[in-house]
């Protein structure tokens, strides 16, 4: 049955084909696009946790329980309520683990904050650290060897020598 | 009896390994001829495990379903390509497959370095086949695939659907690789700790083992991203998944190891440090190990759980952690230079912040990853941390590291100066602002797009003036043309030139990734035959669905006519198939691709009765530019591992 | 290396390890519910065989509210030990069981139950509104009420019946003690 239908359906879109080519609309029949509201709905489910799912937001799974979660959130949104409040719905019922995102708020700030922490604090503290070592006393030290690549510095340096004439056949690898 | 002669193998391994690890005690102690025994041990377990997985193979091939692990995960209508590919499908093959590379890398480890380092080889091979004790019991006496099933089942229980891709013959393997490759650093850096001999020595000998493992577990980790972009129709490649972040952590590691070993060979400091990196490294990917198969964590990627595995894992990895620290803490001076020298301003220098935001990163995916264990310990709360966070902590800590990548390889080594620098970066940074300001005034709005933009096209800019400066000097010199110049400079110093073709790679991934993660579109509707949607400027019509058949598998073909600007682009037909195993429908998404962008399209729910179906469509902006940086950036590092570098003082 | 850097090293290590150790018994599929000690959801749904029903009903007595589906293994497992709970304490008219199938098709639940003979309440969760209210993942999942309404205890999978019993009794007799 499914395969005559596809049959039928073929020969129906066979014929007009060769004139959608031309820039004649696609089919006459009109756009159907995704509305306000199912967008609104995504949103909200994207920021929600498919509790039986492993890492994936209600929004994307395709588990019964999401759906059902989907068509609630849509029910939600027709009667007017805003994202938060459909999402202090799920806590209240799921608890935080349903948000995807970590509030931040008693020992998750450990969690938010302490990677800029570290990074920061690691940033001053060798910031410093370079500042004593960038003392003249430091800088005379290093003695001048072979390096294992040519910075731009020296490239400069190249390109300065290759236009004194005198020094044209100099260049080393 | 092809399988026992394997169980054989793998039991013969295992008792060789004892064997090697006694053999080169006594070789370090006692009597240097005992070093021959330990290399022949290590050279036979490699044989020896190749030939386990091969008779396993076998047992699958033959669809023998007496063996457990067969009928677990094969299945008589199972393709032949995934009936070879089912060896690393389950926990225990798996284990197997990783046990039996590391010892072909273990072997090769042995034969390349064994004229060149006869001193740190006693300590090598004994802790390689240390660690191969720990994996072979792990498979003997706790998941060991050679069990058979009595009485034999009649048919196999299949392959899990998810894994019946074309990807399951690179993705698992390629990973494993990678994994088991920063074994040989590992090894190399206990040598040294040991023996207190080598301590600048080793980084020569193990820089190409670790730029090898750098590339394979780049390579792994990004098919195992592109096999979720093809497979998972979320029109995503990467969930930050537990066990995602289990395969970056060594990643970001041995990437930070790539670049801290240049400082040792250039100045002879940082040693402590490159020693801690190559243990992390590889702690790191046992811990990955661990995180997948005890069941601790739930991702997408577990295997079924046993606590008496789990509580095996973990004494592993917490020998693989103490032991190597335990010694790094006792011998620590032995490694250290003369004078500790301070941090300069200077490419060391930078090479010094490039390290530390390395680490930062990598402990924010551990934080993230284990933050919720954490949670449920202290307060018996539970929370999700996914991918949310990540992405709002991990990227703008990572950009440094991009701003850090851009002026580093540009500024000399042991001193640069403010006015250098300005000189690098002023020009650059003034077109790609101009750039930057062009592309929020066309609608790029969202700020860490527009930085991460910025950064791309700061750094693509002065890496491109520095390939232009120093090819057009070569030609100039050569009397040849700029091309010509430019091969001359690239071949010359291939080191070099791969790590900043590696750094190209980054700066066209970062493209894609704005693209693809911040300006995605994205659509879901429900579809009747004959019916049409948009999408950017596509139009997609449906024509209905159509009954498909497969080996082990039925399903449905969307089929889906594209129009762009009015004009037929394509056709797609994203399935839905159903498999014996799992009554669980996989989807497999279609995608249109062009230069700046995919259209992405999965099949959702069907209506069988009208035929109508949901459609999930996505428009990826740039996605290309993501497989494509990571194609440069793997290039960079296959150029970069071509240049055989030797130890100062040494003819070349 | 200084012995700030080896304190932090090995606590680290250490502490990484302790986490693991005692996370192996974690559980990643238990997750506590908000409701425990709070007020449980009212709700009002129709039965199997076409009534409705309110949680109005359930007003001073105490509650076994178990959610359950036709196509699982586990909830089949389960059903004589609620039985079983009804029968101990049904006779008191301070006890209800109520059962409500999810995720399922309401017909199949009809045919189930007619033939297992239910000695309790079922009710039909049509778009699994229900299921969602109560914090529910998947099946079976249980709650124990107690006669002010309020959620006692969240049973996540199969139900331990001496426990459960236990509990129940404790909150029967409780109440009229108090």
């Amino acid at each position: 049955m499914m395969r005559r239908l596809f049959l039928a359906a073929a020969l129906l879109f066979a014929l007009p084909l060769p004139l959608q080519a031309e820039g004649e609309p696609a089919t006459s029949l009109p756009v159907r696009l995704e509305t306000e509201e199912d967008t609104r709905v995504r949103e909200v489910a994207k920021d929600l946790r498919c509790a039986v799912c492993q890492n994936e937001s209600v929004a994307d799974s395709n588990s019964q329980l999401a759906r059902n979660m989907r068509d609630l959130i849509r029910d939600q949104v027709r009667d007017g309520k805003s994202a938060d409040e459909i999402r202090a719905y799920f806590v209240s019922r799921y608890g935080d683990y349903i948000l995807m995102e970590p509030r931040k708020q008693g020992w998750n700030w450990v969690l938010w904050m302490l990677p800029f922490v570290l990074l920061v604090a690691g940033l001053v503290a060798l910031v410093l650290r370079m500042r004593r070592g960038a003392s003249p006393a430091a800088a005379r030290q290093a003695p001048e060897d072979d390096v294992i690549d040519v910075p731009f510095e020296e490239t400069d340096r190249l390109i300065e020598a290759l236009r004194s004439p005198a020094a044209s056949s100099q260049e080393k690898s | 009896m092809i399988i026992e002669l394997g169980h054989l193998a793998t039991v013969l391994a295992l008792a060789l390994s004892a064997l090697v690890v006694v053999a080169s005690i006594l070789a370090a102690r006692w009597d240097a001829s005992f070093l021959r025994v330990a290399r022949a041990g290590t050279l036979a377990i490699g044989g020896l495990l190749l030939a386990a997985c091969l008779a396993l193979v076998y047992a699958f091939v033959q669809k023998d379903f007496s063996v457990l692990y067969v009928a677990m995960n094969s299945n008589s209508k199972l393709p032949l390509m995934y009936q070879i590919a089912a060896l690393w499908g389950g926990h225990e093959g798996s284990l197997l497959l990783w046990a039996a590379i590391l010892s072909l890398f273990a072997a090769a480890a042995v034969l390349v370095h064994w004229k060149s380092d006869p001193d740190l080889m006693p300590p090598v091979m004994g802790t390689l086949a240390s660690v191969q004790i720990g994996f072979l019991s792990l498979i003997l006496f706790l998941s060991s695939p050679f069990e058979r099933l009595i009485p034999a089942a009649p048919d196999g229980r299949d392959l899990n659907p998810l894994l019946q891709d074309p990807q399951m013959a690179f993705h698992p393997p390629t990973l494993f690789a990678g994994y088991t490759a920063f074994a040989i650093p590992f090894a190399f850096a206990l040598a040294v700790l040991i023996t207190g001999r080598g301590r600048d020595r080793w980084i020569f000998v193990s820089r190409r083992w670790i730029l090898f493992a750098w590339v394979l577990l780049t390579a792994g980790i990004a098919l195992g991203g592109h096999w979720a972009y093809r497979e998972l129709g979320w029109g995503g490649y990467w969930a930050w998944d537990p066990v995602e972040n289990a395969s970056f952590m060594p990643w970001l590691v041995g990437t930070a190891l790539v670049h801290s070993i240049m400082v040792q060979e250039q100045r002879k400091s940082f040693r402590i440090w490159n020693v801690s990196l190559a243990i992390t490294a590889f702690a790191l990917s046992i811990l990955g190990t661990f995180l997948v198969r005890s069941g601790i964590i739930s991702s997408v990627h577990a295997f079924a759980s046993d606590p008496s595995r789990g509580i095996f894992l973990l004494a592993f990895f917490f020998l693989a952690l103490i032991i190597p620290f335990g010694l790094l803490v006792m011998r620590s001076d032995t490694l250290q230079g003369e004078e500790a020298e301070a941090p300069t301003f200077s490419r060391e220098g930078l090479f010094l912040f490039n390290n530390l935001v390395f680490i930062v990163a990598t402990f924010t995916v551990m934080l993230g990853t284990l933050f919720p264990l954490a949670m449920d310990m202290l307060s018996e709360t539970k929370v999700t941390v996914a991918a949310p966070f990540f992405n709002k902590t991990f990227i703008p800590i990572m950009s440094v590291n991009v701003l850090l990548m851009a002026i580093a390889p540009m500024v000399p080594w042991r001193r640069f100066t403010g006015a250098q620098v300005k000189r690098i970066v002023l020009l650059p940074a003034v077109i790609a602002t101009v750039i930057a300001l062009v592309l929020v005034l066309v609608g790029v709005r969202k700020p860490m797009a527009a930085v991460s933009l910025w950064l791309a096209f700061f750094g693509a800019m002065i890496l491109g003036r520095e390939w232009y400066r120093a090819g057009s000097a070569r030609a100039r010199s050569l009397g040849r043309t700029f091309l010509q110049g430019f091969a001359r400079m690239a071949s010359t110093n291939r080191r070099r030139f791969g790590g900043l073709v590696a750094h190209l790679g980054i700066f066209v991934l970062i493209v894609g990734f704005v693209g693809s993660y911040a300006y995605q579109q994205q659509s879901t509707v429900q579809l009747g035959k004959g019916e049409k949607t948009a999408i950017g400027d596509y139009e997609i019509v449906y024509e209905g669905m159509r009954p498909i058949v497969g080996p082990n598998w039925n399903g449905y073909a969307g089929e889906l006519d594209i129009y762009r600007d009015g004009a037929r682009v394509g056709h797609l037909a994203p399935e839905k198939r159903i498999y014996g195993r799992a009554d669980m429908p996989m989807t497999e998404p279609k995608r249109l691709k062009t230069l700046t962008h995919e259209l992405y399209i999965a099949v959702g729910d069907i209506d069988p009765a009208s035929g109508a179906a949901a459609l999930h469509i996505y428009l990826n902006p740039f996605v290309g530019f993501v497989f494509g940086g990571i194609l440069v950036l793997l290039l960079g590092g296959a150029i970069g591992l071509s240049h055989r570098i030797r130890p100062r003082g040494r003819p070349a | 290396m200084s012995n700030l850097w080896k304190a932090l090293l090995l606590g680290g290590i250490l502490g990484i390890s302790a986490l693991f150790f005692f996370g192996l018994d974690n559980n990643p599929r238990a997750i506590p519910s908000p409701l425990k000690g709070a007020k449980a959801p009212s709700f009002e749904a129709p039965t199997l065989d076409g009534k409705v029903f309110s949680s109005q009903e359930l007003q001073g007595k105490v509650s076994l509210v178990t959610f359950w589906a036709t196509w699982c293994t586990t909830c089949k497992s389960d059903e004589p030990l609620v039985e079983a709970l009804q029968k101990r304490f049904g006779g008191n008219a301070d006890f209800r069981v109520v059962g409500i199938v999810t995720q399922d098709e309401l017909s199949a639940a009809q045919e189930y139950v007619k033939r297992s003979k239910r000695n309790y309440v079922n009710l039909y969760d049509e778009k699994g509104r229900l299921a969602i209210d109560f914090g529910v993942y998947g099946v079976p999942e249980s709650y124990l009420i107690d006669r002010d309404g309020t959620v006692i205890e969240k049973i996540a999978g199969p139900i331990n019946y001496t426990r459960l019993s236990k509990q129940v009794e404790k909150l029967l007799t409780g109440a009229s003690e108090g």
